[in-house]
């Protein structure tokens, strides 16, 4: 009974980054191979991670590492590897994050949707280009008015902020200015329950991010990717992607 | 006769002492009564009237009462989550460890029995679909739900995983899941619930007093136990702000109010009173003489109303204060008589004077009868302790003036001035002087006008929410709370009934797309239903055969297309045959589910000793028009058990319009009565006269708070009765005395100050239902006192 919890919380989480109705084919990943799965000594790392809490001055260090202020764009690879599937899926698009603006999360295949993050709206738009706004105040679910808040200080590495909500872990052996792992672990059980463990890694930049269980015996996880990350100011297609919701407001 | 006989048996000293033993033996009863916990209460619905129901609409009140009565709401406001959170810990920890524990049930979102919920839910997933999902099987359009469970297994915080994809291989249990969270703005951190406000974050920290709100004690330890635990958090947050919201801020203010007005009031009418005594006869001794026929006569009301009713209203109290008013009128009698022949002794002066006050007391105590005869707990009280003081005050003169009101009067200019009032009177408006016939015609126009533009102006309001307003402040508060809370409920609720379970059940489902429907037409905001948590048996029997059909024809096809292990096939088919007839039932959902869904179930009730209904609460919410909800209810049909709309405050307003109408009426037959009455003792003629002062007072009165733009209510109607009973006396009075009237006229020019100081100033009051009762005598008893003394010019005609 107890290896379910984790299901049942888990539905309470709205839809955050689904994106619903698209034409999958689900056996259809004809992505670049350069993606190998996790090997069993990676995710055993990652979950010897959760054991080491970070300490105020490994943060500190890894606070003036980071260098997340600026607009960032990038591809992104995902990976989600479930037991009960035949094969992982493998996804992958384009993102771009804004302190300022916030977060467009863009799936170029296996089919694509769009979805933007900005203040506390969450819109998206299907495969068939149909737009669709989820008002956080009013979606429905207690736990989905957190996440786009936390998946922006998760994109923002705002550690302040993270911290607030989650427990912090960071290898005991972290030298300041070399290649960093920050663990996430939600302070609230029910969201802890959902949103697993969340594992960050970069060096002036984040480069992935890995979703695992919070319990042991469950081994599906979602591996992210980011690659080609290059920093300046948006341009203006940039800033269009932006006003996605604010067209449909039209 | 009675009178006679204690004029035989007693001396004056003998009396006084027969009043002390009486005084004292209610000051022993009244101390006994407090110990035995007699209390003052403070709750403005107390004293509202009882309505007849039938037992499952009487249960369905009690338990919707019981929920939300005495909970307190906190917003703690702060400027994060991280500090909201920690406050609002704090405050739930100090609440629960306050001194004699005050509050009950301290919570905020912590529902541990979700997951518990949850879990026997999943059990039973094969006999649950949302609407839609229903629809897309039916309709041959399950691939819908394929391609939307497809989209989900990429979502990177959607909540396909492993486990819930073998059980549930389209995902389809989450959406009915989700289904059950109610629709709100509210999220759960921590086991606190959040919300974003305009300050920042609030944290709602929720309690429920242990005793009534309006019990002065738990009063006291419920806002004690609160401000300390606020100031403390306030120590270690100092940015951190509250808003509070609950039955217990209303109560105190009330409270406040009240007392304050009691001492205010009271106080104005004390010294108001004792100036116009000593301005009257400078002299300490009536003085003395009407202070202790006052506190003689609220020690009796006192006594009289905590005996009878265990408890005292605070409103009886305040309306009590008026009682001043009316017990001094006897002093002033009696002093106004004895200045009027000073050789009299006591005895002789009250033996004058004994048939006027009795006739005095019987007509003022059958006002405040027949205001008993009301259905209002409350208004019965203010009877019994008006009567019950007039009585006090009665005796109190009988017994106690023949010892102590010997002493003589000098003679002030009050007499004089009386008489040069009346001689005005009578040179304006008995000497035929043209202008003056002008000035005549003139004055009666201008009342006509007044008459007739007041009266058109008139109209009757009795809806009781008008009787008890809280400062703007509170409400604001409150207001701001239930902003956050995304609306709350209101006192209107649907009652859904059945003589048995499934038919209770398929009634409630198919009053969600009527409320829906409302809710679509901007009639409602929200209705809370157990319907989501409790579907029939009915209904999951149809959506386990449309499961069941869909995974017997198309099982393979989804498996493959959602790229799922083979050996799900087997493991599925074997739950669903496992699921086969066991049905989700209302008492697995109670064991498991919270208070708040708890109080709308009220099961079996027995409404005969035969039969039994189930009954179940649908609470409503931001009601825009209950007229349009009930007739939807009342058009719909219901073939498996009846749907009702329940208004108390409805119903217990349009009792308060019958009764309101019923006193009115009352009115018309006193004046009838009293003319026939009056018509043999004095001639039709003078009797008409007689009654027309107080029947003129009571019009102009009418008109006047018709330009005041005062609606009528029953408290109105009430002080009618009153201006009745005073202005009859009025006139009474200056009928019976043939030779003079200076004496009448200055007792009643000093009576007429003390009411209007008593009651009058009962229109400053901020409880509406005082401020109704004392504008109207206010207007009643100054018209009266004007139009009285017409009367002497008609006798001097007739006689």
């Amino acid at each position: 009974m107890n290896t379910r919890k984790g299901m049942f919380t888990q539905v309470w989480i709205v839809i955050c980054l689904c994106l619903p109705l698209g034409n999958i084919f689900a056996n259809e990943h004809s992505l670049a191979s350069s993606n190998e799965p996790l090997t069993q000594a990676q995710l055993a790392d990652v979950q010897a991670l959760y054991t080491q809490p970070a300490t105020t001055e490994a943060l500190s260090a890894l606070a003036q590492q980071l260098n997340l202020q600026l607009d960032t764009r990038g591809q992104f690879i995902q990976q989600r590897h479930l037991q009960v599937l035949k094969k992982p899926l493998l996804s992958q698009g384009q993102f771009i994050f804004s302190p300022t603006q916030g977060l467009v999360w863009q799936q170029l295949r296996p089919f694509s949707t769009l979805m933007v993050l900005k203040d506390q709206q969450l819109i998206q738009q299907n495969s068939q280009g149909k737009v669709q706004q989820l008002n956080a105040m009013a979606s429905g679910s207690p736990i989905a008015q957190q996440v786009p808040r936390l998946l922006q200080a998760i994109m923002a590495g705002n550690i302040a902020a993270l911290s607030a909500d989650f427990t912090l872990f960071m290898p005991a052996n972290y030298n300041a200015g070399t290649p960093w792992q920050l663990g996430l672990q939600a302070k609230d059980p029910q969201l802890r329950a959902s949103m697993g463990n969340i594992t960050l890694s970069g060096d002036t930049l984040l480069r992935s991010l890995i979703i695992t269980s919070s319990q042991a015996d469950i081994s599906d996880y979602t591996q992210i990717q980011f690659l080609d990350a290059q920093q300046g100011p948006l341009s203006t297609t940039e800033l269009e992607l932006f006003s996605l919701g604010s067209e449909s407001n039209q | 006769m009675l009178r006679l006989s204690l004029n035989a048996v007693l001396s004056p000293i003998g009396r006084f002492a027969l009043w002390g033993v009486l005084l004292l033996a209610m000051i022993v009863t009244g101390f006994v009564q407090w110990q035995q916990g007699a209390h003052i209460q403070t709750d403005i619905l107390a004293m509202l009237p009882h309505l007849q129901q039938d037992k499952l609409t009487e249960k369905a009140l009690n338990k919707v009462e019981q929920q939300l009565a005495n909970q307190v709401y906190i917003a703690v406001i702060a400027p994060n989550e991280t500090q909201a959170i920690g406050a609002a810990k704090q405050l739930m920890t100090s609440l629960n460890q306050s001194n004699q524990s005050p509050f009950t049930a301290v919570r905020s979102g912590a529902d541990d029995n979700l997951q518990h919920l949850a879990k026997v839910y999943f059990e039973h997933r094969f006999g649950l679909l949302t609407p839609e999902q229903a629809q897309a099987i039916e309709t041959d359009n399950w691939r819908q739900l394929l391609t939307a469970a497809q989209s989900q297994l990429y979502s990177t915080f959607g909540f396909a995983n492993s486990q819930l994809l073998s059980n549930d291989p389209l995902l389809m249990f989450p959406a009915n899941l989700l289904a059950l969270s109610p629709n709100n703005a509210l999220r759960s951190q921590q086991g606190i619930l959040l919300t974003d406000s305009a300050d920042g974050v609030a944290a709602i920290v929720m309690a429920k007093g242990r005793d009534s709100a309006f019990s002065p004690n738990a009063q006291q330890q419920q806002i004690q136990a609160l401000e300390s635990a606020l100031s403390h958090i306030n120590q270690q947050y100092s940015q951190v702000s509250f808003l509070k919201a609950g039955a217990l801020f209303h109560a105190i203010a009330a409270t406040e109010s009240a007392k304050q007005e009691i001492s205010r009031i009271g106080l104005i009418s004390m010294l108001g009173i004792i100036l116009l005594v000593w301005l009257a006869f400078r002299s300490v001794m009536p003085l003395f003489a009407a202070l202790l026929t006052l506190t003689s006569g609220v020690v009796f009301a006192l006594v009289a109303t905590l005996s009878l009713f265990g408890e005292l209203h605070l409103l009886t109290l305040v309306f009590g204060t008026s009682l001043i008013g009316v017990a001094i009128d006897y002093s002033f009698h009696f002093y106004c008589e004895k200045q009027a022949h000073p050789n009299d002794n006591a005895s002789d002066t009250l033996r004058r004077i004994f048939p006027a006050l009795t006739l005095a007391l019987a007509t003022s105590a059958s006002a405040f009868i027949a205001i008993g005869f009301t259905p209002f707990p409350g208004m019965q009280q203010v009877a019994v302790f008006c009567a019950a003081g007039l009585i006090g005050a009665y005796l109190t003169l009988l017994l106690v003036f023949p010892l102590l009101g010997n002493h003589a009067l000098k003679p002030t200019p009050g007499l004089t001035l009386a008489q040069g009032y009346l001689t005005l009177l009578k040179r304006i408006f008995t000497a035929p002087q043209w202008w003056q016939k002008i000035t005549i015609a003139a004055l009666l126009l201008c009342l006509t006008a007044i008459l007739f533009f007041g009266l058109s102006k008139a109209d009757a309001n009795d809806d009781i929410r008008q009787l008890q307003q809280s400062p703007a402040a509170i409400t604001t508060e409150e207001n701001k709370l239930r902003q956050l809370l995304s609306g709350g409920t209101d006192n209107q609720f649907i009652l859904v009934s059945s003589n048995n379970e499934q038919g209770l059940l398929q009634t409630l489902e198919q009053l969600t797309p009527v409320l829906n429907q409302a809710i679509g037409d901007g009639e409602l905001d929200q209705a809370i239903s157990l319907s989501r948590f409790m579907p029939s048996i009915a209904s999951q029997r149809h959506n386990y055969e449309l499961q069941q059909q869909l995974y017997q024809q198309h099982l393979h096809e989804i498996i493959s297309n959602m790229g799922l292990d083979d050996n799900i096939n087997t493991s599925l088919l074997r739950q669903l045959e496992q699921a086969k007839s066991k049905y989700l039932t209302p008492k697995e959902v109670l064991a498991l589910a919270n208070d708040d869904l708890r109080a709308l179930w009220l099961g079996a009730v027995a409404t005969t000793e035969q039969t039994q209904q189930y009954g179940a609460i649908v609470l409503l919410g931001g009601i825009h028009s209950l007229a349009s909800i009930e007739q939807r209810l009342t058009r719909h049909d219901w073939s498996l058990g009846q749907v009702q709309l329940i208004d108390k405050v409805g119903d217990i307003s349009a009792l308060m319009g019958q009764y309101r109408q019923l006193t009115l009426q009352l009115l018309v037959w006193v004046f009838a009565l009293a003319c026939l009455l009056f018509s043999i003792k004095y001639g039709i003629k003078l009797a008409l006269a007689i009654v027309s002062v107080p029947a003129l007072s009571v019009l102009l009165t009418l008109a006047c708070l018709g330009l005041v733009g005062s609606s009528i209510s029953l408290f109105h109607a009430l002080a009618l009765i009153l201006v009745l009973g005073i202005g009859i006396d009025y006139s009474l009075f200056f009928a019976e005395a043939k030779h003079t009237s200076r004496g009448v006229m200055m007792a009643i020019f000093m009576s007429a100050c003390s009411t209007l100081l008593a009651f009058g100033l009962l229109a400053l009051s901020q409880t509406h239902a005082i401020h109704f009762f004392g504008l109207t005598l206010l207007f009643g008893i100054s018209f009266s006192f004007l139009l009285a003394p017409f009367i002497s010019f008609i006798t001097r005609k007739t006689v």
